[in-house]
């Protein structure tokens, strides 16, 4: 009973750490992939203040045929491909989002990053928003593209997760 | 006993407390909220040897070169209906690059796709300025394949210390969930 008690405090811990810095996901069992290569993740809502912080993780999932490198990199959604009532997000808020990259030992500036075949690999993307920001309350859509990098190739891969964002006002206390 | 489970009682109330107090002050924050469905597409053909063009000429994607609707297949991979789009880049080498453009012309050359549903119709402009869509109709669902190509016209006129000088560009096609 005793012992049952610490760990529901324990629990119950770990349960208001993951709600403060506000990441609610679900996973499904992990993916396989025979070929290619593909992300976890196909969508990320961020709803931000001015000052904001937190880390978002996107998986990379490479397949089974060869080792791979990509890269990982922020563009403009497509006209058709925008969500209603959002706008790209001006390039300008891209240095909101620090990419980084995984040489197959350690984390890189560059955001490339080395898959051995069959390798998921969860790369991390810390999210500072400025506290003195003027893009606010604007519904504003980027993908995060993965790229295979391929230089003998005509035709290349790619994989993109759409994040969609707001910056609102910090509450009053 | 009792004494250390009542301190590891008393110390988890106060990393609760100090958790819980900043995110109910106006501390900024950037809440996240994560959709795991896998994003995953696979293509069929991965280079394209176009060889020798002369000025003005069409070129299919296709192992003799003539008009054929299914070079290449992307098939869908991941667990979500994805809308694939592709983008290009300008062909490189030699002394003068040569521009993607709408139509060929001095210097310009173009690219065009097709789509599944309208298999001889190459009427989706590859641009380098943004992707467009070469997903069939609306959508490629989970597993489903989509048959595609290409068509490309050689500039109608290029500078003569070019000729002969090996050129290369990049397409790149992306996945990403239906809108």
């Amino acid at each position: 009973m005793k012992k049952k008690i610490a760990i529901i405090a324990i629990i119950a811990v770990a349960i208001t750490c993951g709600a403060y810095f506000g990441i609610a996901a679900t996973r499904s069992q992990t993916p396989y992939l025979e070929s290619g290569f593909g992300i976890g993740e196909s969508e990320m809502e961020f709803v931000a203040n001015p000052g904001g912080y937190n880390v978002a993780y996107l998986t990379i999932i490479n397949g089974h045929d060869m080792d791979r490198w990509v890269t990982v990199s922020l563009q403009q959604p497509g006209l058709n491909r925008l969500k209603d009532g959002y706008q790209p997000l001006p390039q300008e808020c891209y240095d909101w989002f620090t990419l980084t990259g995984w040489d197959g030992e350690q984390p890189t500036l560059e955001p490339k990053v080395y898959l051995e075949a069959g390798e998921i690999r969860e790369i991390s993307i810390p999210v500072s928003i400025p506290s003195n920001t003027t893009f606010m309350n604007e519904p504003a859509q980027v993908m995060v593209q993965v790229t295979e990098v391929n230089p003998n190739a005509f035709q290349l891969m790619a994989v993109a997760c759409k994040w969609y964002i707001v910056v609102v006002a910090t509450p009053e206390d | 006993m009792k004494r250390r489970i009542a301190l590891s009682l008393v110390l988890a109330i106060a990393l609760m407390s100090v958790f819980v107090a900043p995110a109910a002050a106006a501390n900024p924050t950037v809440s996240i909220t994560v959709t795991a469905e896998v994003v995953s597409i696979t293509n069929t053909k991965a280079t394209w040897g176009i060889g020798t063009v002369a000025v003005d000429a069409v070129v299919y994607f296709s192992t003799d070169g003539n008009q054929n609707d299914t070079w290449s297949q992307i098939e869908n991979t991941g667990s979500v209906t994805v809308d694939v789009e592709i983008r290009g880049t300008n062909i490189e080498g030699g002394d003068y690059d040569w521009t993607l453009a709408t139509a060929a012309g001095n210097q310009t050359y173009s690219l065009y796709a097709n789509k599944q549903a309208t298999p001889t119709v190459y009427d989706v402009e590859v641009k380098s300025s943004e992707y467009v869509d070469i997903t069939a109709v609306s959508g490629l669902a989970a597993s489903g394949t989509n048959d595609w190509s290409m068509n490309f016209t050689a500039p109608n006129e290029f500078h003569a210390s070019d000729d002969g000088a090996e050129k290369s560009a990049t397409i790149t096609l992306v996945a990403s969930k239906h809108t």
